[in-house]
């Protein structure tokens, strides 16, 4: 019997073909993950014609700026991702601020009655946000905030905040309580021992905050939509929600939208993931 | 002086502490021994201000000092974890007190580099905590605590978290550093007998939140007050049997499985159970093949185990009520588990305690009681 070269005898072994189907498998998952994202990068800079092309294309044939430039892009979209920007950052601004006050004191809490709050604070996430949206509302009404960018920042600080708490209470927890003792025995007063001390041992957690925060405002439609109206109080995914209208949709000015506006969160996540990961992932600080 | 008054801690219904009363003087290392659970670690927690207690008051050369906050306490601690802030340098860990104090920064340069040089860690000023080794960090802990300057200066098990051989460097080096410092209060806590017996110039035994006895080192190790005081505070544990004292012949008889002594002078109880004490070097094993010395009480023990301590061997051996003897060897003896040993007792130094309520009844010193 002829021999056959090894190479074709690893070929044919289980662990390699369960390799090869294990690789087939993740390719197959990304492309069909990713594949509408790539649709619409790519959509984003070609013509209304190409895009209704009976022959589709990734790559754009006669690839076009025109979609993100007027009078295409309605000048109105800047506006909108401002206030995307605006109520966003606010949002996880406020939110990080409120975790990191509220995790501090139930961290160190040292009634231990007292952390039966914070297991209140989680049960508001017993109930979708949709269930309380009239709620929400009304309340936004009675303080006069419809229509107004401060009231959506409100909301969502409130429906945000006690996740914020919560997670950053965790990781302070696991920082050692003996760490503020020998800061206050040094002669620190307790504002400093937070600010100076504890602070910068919890910047992973804090970024991670302020991005999770980040990313949920900034895909929030339903508040966004309810509580804003007028054109130039529209959030982004609102404003490129209202270009929809009618039996032709500007397609291509939505794809240049909505690639901008997918854009932003990629770019924050690439500068602060390392803080990202860290605060995900490690429960506090090895003391020394 | 330092002065602690009825001090008590209640924790969840639970008493931590329990009225402790104390004293401790300046010039002096007193350490406070107590197993694990006695209440070391929140009575020193308490004396810094980190902890409030339920009852008692703290005072410092004369001055109420229970209601200061810890930077008013005029107090340092070098805790068991070291604590050292790991997002900062050495140089900056040592420092923190003297920014604390916004002293000037030339001046806080001189007394931390003055202090690490007195350490032997100036190589390593600039590295952060956990770029150092264990001991490495022990150095830095004490450095902080001593660049403050502080009247009472504090040590909560420092060298728990240290492997064998750089406790006993350590050791050293802690004494050596603290018999220099002048004025100073040191209190230094350690659930290890070798750490007072070294160390203390006084000692505090603590159990369950209560101080069992403090005083003199030598007082407390040949005068204990009770049976765990003389059985904690020994390195070696101490040596107990169980024993007789009975009127013979109108003297006192102490009788145990393997000897009976009169004692002369005995003013305690009689016809009671009591506890002997004697230290494990009183516990002599007979080399094989030696002559066993018929004037002195011996048996056959069984070896249960044999465990090195620096040179020597420390051995535990079985009695026939299955409790345990300590004894120690020169390292050169080789012993085996389970192998049969002549033991001689010298029995010239015995301690007596009550068998029921474990208080100190007398020591006998070659026949003769001596009631302290």
């Amino acid at each position: 019997m002829v021999e056959q070269p090894r190479g074709i005898r690893n070929l044919f072994k289980v662990e390699n073909i369960a390799k090869a189907l294990k690789a087939l498998y993740l390719i197959f998952y990304t492309t069909f993950m990713l594949f509408p994202i790539i649709w619409m990068v790519s959509g984003a800079f070609k013509t209304d014609a190409e895009i209704f092309s009976k022959t589709p294309t990734i790559i754009p044939v006669r690839p076009t700026l025109s979609n993100f430039l007027p009078p295409k892009m309605p000048t109105a979209m800047w506006r909108w991702l401002t206030n995307s920007l605006i109520v966003s950052v606010s949002s996880a601004s406020i939110c990080s601020l409120i975790g990191l006050f509220g995790g501090y004191a139930f961290s160190r809490a040292r009634i231990k009655k007292f952390k039966v709050f914070l297991n209140l604070l989680m049960i508001a996430y017993i109930f979708p946000p949709a269930f309380l949206i009239v709620g929400f509302t009304r309340l936004v009404n009675f303080f006069g905030l419809l229509d107004n960018l401060v009231g959506v920042i409100l909301v969502y600080v409130c429906l945000q905040g006690p996740y914020n708490i919560y997670l950053i209470y965790s990781y302070m927890a696991a920082i050692p309580r003996e760490l503020d003792d020998a800061a206050e025995i040094d002669g620190w007063s307790k504002t400093h021992v937070l600010f100076r001390l504890i602070l910068p041992l919890s910047l992973p957690v804090i970024v991670t905050a302020f991005m999770w925060t980040f990313m949920m405002t900034w895909n929030e439609l339903i508040y966004a939509l309810v509580l804003l109206n007028s054109p130039s109080n529209l959030t982004m995914n609102v404003g490129l929600s209202s270009l929809q209208a009618g039996d032709i949709s500007p397609y291509g000015v939505m794809f240049a939208g909505a690639t901008v506006y997918a854009s932003i969160p990629v770019v924050l996540f690439m500068f602060l993931q390392k803080y990202y990961i860290l605060g995900l992932t490690r429960g506090g600080v090895r003391t020394a | 002086m330092l002065e602690v008054k009825d001090v008590s801690k209640v924790v969840d219904n639970k008493a931590i502490l329990k009225g402790i009363n104390m004293k401790v003087y300046e010039d002096a290392i007193t350490v406070i021994l107590g197993p694990t659970g006695s209440g070391k670690t929140t009575l020193l927690r308490i004396i810094a201000g980190v902890e409030e207690p339920t009852s008692g008051r703290i005072f410092l050369d004369g001055k109420d000092i229970t209601d200061l906050a810890p930077k008013d306490r005029n107090v340092a601690i070098v805790f068991q974890e070291y604590c050292l802030y790991p997002h900062l340098t050495a140089y900056e860990n040592i420092a923190s007190p003297l920014r604390a104090a916004k002293i000037g920064e030339k001046e806080i340069d001189e007394r931390v580099k003055r202090v690490a040089a007195t350490l032997g860690i100036t190589d390593i000023l600039g590295k952060l905590p956990r770029e150092t080794s264990g001991g490495q960090r022990q150095r830095i802990a004490i450095a902080r605590a001593l660049v403050k300057d502080a009247k009472v200066c504090m040590l909560d098990e420092p060298l728990t978290n240290l492997d064998y051989k750089i406790r006993e460097t350590m050791r050293e080096e802690i004494r050596e550093i603290f018999k220099r410092t002048k004025g100073k209060i040191i209190i230094y806590s350690t659930p290890d007998p070798l750490d007072a017996l070294l160390l203390a110039d006084y000692t505090c035994v603590m159990r369950n939140g209560v101080i069992e006895q403090m005083g003199k080192n030598k007082e407390v190790y040949n005068k204990p007050k009770n049976l765990f005081v003389a059985k904690y505070y020994s390195y070696p544990p101490m040596n107990v049997i169980i024993g007789q004292i009975e009127k013979l012949n109108g003297k006192a008889m102490l009788k145990t499985p393997w000897f009976k002594m009169s004692i002369e002078g005995w003013s305690g109880p009689l016809n009671k159970d009591v506890a002997v004490g004697f230290r494990c070097e009183q516990l002599e094993i007979v080399p094989a093949g030696s002559k066993v010395d018929m004037k002195l009480p011996s048996d056959k023990l069984k070896v249960a185990t044999v465990h090195r301590i620096g040179t020597e061997h420390l051995i535990q051996l079985w009695t026939a009520d299955k409790n345990i003897l300590y004894a120690l060897t020169p390292g050169d003896v080789r012993l085996e588990v389970n192998e049969t040993v002549d033991v001689l007792f010298h029995i010239d130094k015995l301690w007596l305690f009550d068998k029921e309520t474990e208080e100190f009844l007398g020591r006998i010193y070659e026949g003769s009681a001596i009631h302290d």
